[in-house]
């Protein structure tokens, strides 16, 4: 049974076939991002808005903060509802969480900032991106561009559950 | 959806009036230019990165710009091949919002002074 996202009968959120694998991998989400993160990290996620020193010493005094608080407020919300995990009796080697469907969009945004906190920390590139999973080496860097990759399927299917919410 | 440029042009403003130093039976025209303030638009930029999915970014367009699918496409098929897509110009204060909100999104946006 394959990882997926279903809309239920009263309108929430049910993401199963969560086997162990994936289960730690999503676990790891919201660890990693309460970390604290290099600067190169940091640069991406919050680059210069402009050309122009003032504007840019604003925006980090006034705006950077604010957007770190709303990124903190989805990693907490994605990580208590992975704290209500539970067994799926339909399937025993799998887990399912439900959820209600406004906390998908702090789901997207936290998978795709776990992508993004990964590739920042190796500097990995699109040609990174781009090579087969056969010439992925048993390296930490190499291990944490397949997680990306897997990462991306989740990502997916929250893009379209997103899709389909008609927000 | 928001496109449009909110600064309009003051238009210059003729007078005909007939000054005291003026000859008697001459009028004098005076064009007074009130000084204009035309703020240049501003661009909202979004660049490549090798990392946000093509479909995010597309679905970003949709939310942030109420683009359809089609135009959303369009301006992420730029970004990806060109390297940055202009996605939005304007007045400088929405710009600082669409910048604030595509970075919410963690896409790599900045904004530019148009060169007029």
């Amino acid at each position: 049974m394959s990882l997926h996202l279903q809309r239920l009968a009263d309108g929430r959120l049910c993401l199963a076939g969560v086997d162990e694998h994936w289960r730690h991998i999503l676990a790891g989400v919201p660890a990693l991002l309460a970390e604290p993160q290099p600067p190169a990290v940091r640069d991406r996620l919050l680059p210069d808005p402009s050309k122009q020193t003032a504007i840019n010493r604003d925006w980090r005094e006034l705006i950077a903060p604010e957007l770190e608080a709303l990124w903190r407020a989805n990693h907490e919300l994605m990580a208590a509802d992975l704290g209500r995990m539970e067994k799926d009796s339909a399937h025993r080697d799998c887990w399912r969480v439900v959820f209600p469907a406004n906390h998908a969009a702090a789901w997207l945004s936290a998978i795709n900032q776990m992508r993004l906190v990964l590739a920042s920390r190796w500097n990995v590139t699109e040609e990174d991106m781009n090579r087969p999973a056969e010439d992925l080496k048993p390296t930490e860097r190499d291990h944490d561009i397949f997680l990306i990759h897997l990462l991306a399927y989740a990502e997916q299917l929250f893009i379209e559950a997103e899709e389909g919410s008609g927000q | 959806m928001k496109n449009g440029n909110p600064f309009s042009s003051i238009p210059t403003r003729h007078a005909s009036v007939a000054g005291p130093s003026t000859a008697p039976g001459v009028i004098e025209t005076v064009t007074e230019k009130t000084k204009t303030n035309l703020a240049p638009p501003w661009h909202v930029i979004v660049r490549n990165d090798p990392i946000n999915l093509m479909t995010y970014v597309t679905m970003v367009f949709q939310k942030v710009f109420g683009y359809s699918r089609q135009k959303a496409e369009r301006h992420m098929m730029e970004v990806h091949k060109r390297g940055r897509s202009i996605v939005w110009t304007g007045g400088r204060e929405p710009a600082e919002h669409y910048v604030r909100v595509l970075q919410q999104y963690h896409l790599l946006a900045n904004m530019e002074e148009a060169e007029v």
